[in-house]
């Protein structure tokens, strides 16, 4: 079977039992809600100071509600071994990971636009501008490619809910900080030389990603 | 020639060994039915023989294929029901079938969905979500995934587990059926009176050996 057949069906599925349950969708929303809320209240900032340091908390909101997304995407394959039955059926490894990260990108992209309005309500940064497509694509991209890979390894762990986040937040540091450089240069001075110096740099790590992980994806699946 | 021969399997735990020596082989279209006790290591041969596991040592060739180095073509050919469903709980029986069908590459016009959950007499669930349904019923429904398409081996571990008197008969037949068109077919069960009723050999799994029962 071809590769886009079986990218559909497990994406789909992923994507069916999400708007069954909504459990992704209305985890991530009250989490970021509260994020948002408790730092409206606790930061008094001038709207100069949301330059600076606004970017900084747009990117903390996606990121904690993106580490929900992963154990969500993964709670059903997870809960009756699921994945592992689809693995029996002797697909290409590829083809799962491929899909599994497609589900997560799918996921956070969504959450991402409902945040972004929240954010403007509530906290008055208005971060919105076509080149911020760039950082959050690029984000979604190297985070779902590699949250798919260390969902499976903390599946493996003893605290599996709780290992999820510690390996997370910090393999992910890398795009994380790339990212809220870009977003920082897009809504103050715009430097084009600084967003390209970032954007290479984001780039960089989903290529690295995109080779590396699907090959590591296979190996613990083996484990 | 046989088509499944195992030959000195060893298998350990954190220097604990559960497996020593498992050796035999099986006709096509045989059935073996392996018994033992608890903790014994008869979930970990078959999850050994359905490639989820690699043996510390030993071979297992089933029709010439080594199980460790062409486990993605044995794959291909192999159906396995573990103690747990492989199912999506948020998913109906139709949706979750449907949708191993698709992946496992099965025609539309070749399903088998509707003929597997008459056979089990429940064709009233398929629109019921799997959390919503008992474990018997769902174990029905781990049955018809293992044999959505054709396989030439099938892996049941404890398959009688938690199915009515008139379902362990339907299982019974179905096993027949599938020895008699080729398929080779190993069971795990504590029933003794489930394997007993079933045509094929019974193998002990006692002290880490497999031992002819």
């Amino acid at each position: 079977m071809n590769f886009i057949k079986i990218m559909w069906f497990m994406v789909a599925k992923d994507l069916l039992i999400e708007l069954r349950t909504k459990e992704f969708l209305s985890a991530s929303l009250v989490l970021g809600l509260l994020l948002v809320i408790v730092l409206n209240f606790g930061m008094q900032m001038s709207a100069a100071d949301w330059i600076m340091s606004g970017p900084g908390i747009l990117w903390i909101c996606f990121l904690f509600t993106s580490v929900i997304a992963v154990g969500k995407v993964f709670e059903n394959d997870f809960n009756t071994d699921a994945l592992l039955g689809v693995d029996l059926l002797g697909l290409n490894r590829d083809f799962i990971f491929i899909a599994k990260a497609l589900s997560v990108f799918i996921l956070i992209s969504v959450m991402e636009l409902i945040l972004i309005p929240v954010f403007i309500v509530l906290l008055g940064f208005n971060p919105i501008s076509l080149f911020l497509l760039l950082p959050v694509v690029l984000f979604n991209i190297g985070f779902s490619l590699i949250s798919t890979v260390f969902a499976v390894v903390a599946r493996q762990t003893k605290s599996k809910d709780l290992m999820l986040p510690i390996l997370l937040l910090p393999i992910n540091l890398p795009i994380l900080i790339a990212a809220v450089e870009m977003t920082h240069i897009i809504s103050g001075e715009f430097v084009f030389t600084d967003l390209t110096n970032w954007l290479v740099v984001l780039v960089g790590f989903d290529l690295i990603y995109l080779v590396i992980c699907p090959w590591i994806f296979g190996i613990i699946l083996d484990e | 020639m046989p088509s499944l021969i195992i030959n000195k399997l060893v298998k350990s735990f954190a220097s604990k060994p559960v497996i020593i020596d498992a050796s035999f082989s099986m006709d096509r279209g045989e059935s073996v039915i392996i018994s033992g006790e608890n903790g014994s290591g008869k979930s970990t041969l078959l999850k050994i023989i359905s490639t989820i596991m690699k043996p510390d040592s030993g071979t297992a060739i089933f029709d010439g294929l080594d199980i460790v180095n062409s486990s993605d073509l044995i794959k291909k050919r192999l159906g396995y029901m573990s103690h747990q469903s492989f199912l999506y709980e948020d998913m109906s029986v139709w949706e979750n079938l449907n949708y191993f069908e698709k992946l496992a590459g099965v025609k539309k016009e070749e399903s088998e969905i509707t003929s597997l959950l008459d056979l089990f007499a429940i064709n009233e669930y398929k629109n019921i979500k799997i959390k919503n349904l008992s474990h018997g019923t769902q174990k029905k429904i781990t049955l018809c995934r293992c044999l959505l398409r054709h396989n030439d081996l099938l892996v049941l571990d404890e398959p009688d587990t938690g199915l009515d008197i008139a379902s362990l008969d339907t299982l019974r037949r179905l096993i027949d059926n599938l020895n008699s068109t080729g398929v080779t077919i190993m069971v795990v069960t504590h029933n003794k009176e489930f394997g007993n009723s079933l045509k094929g050999r019974n193998l002990v799994l006692k002290n880490g050996v497999l031992q002819e029962g």
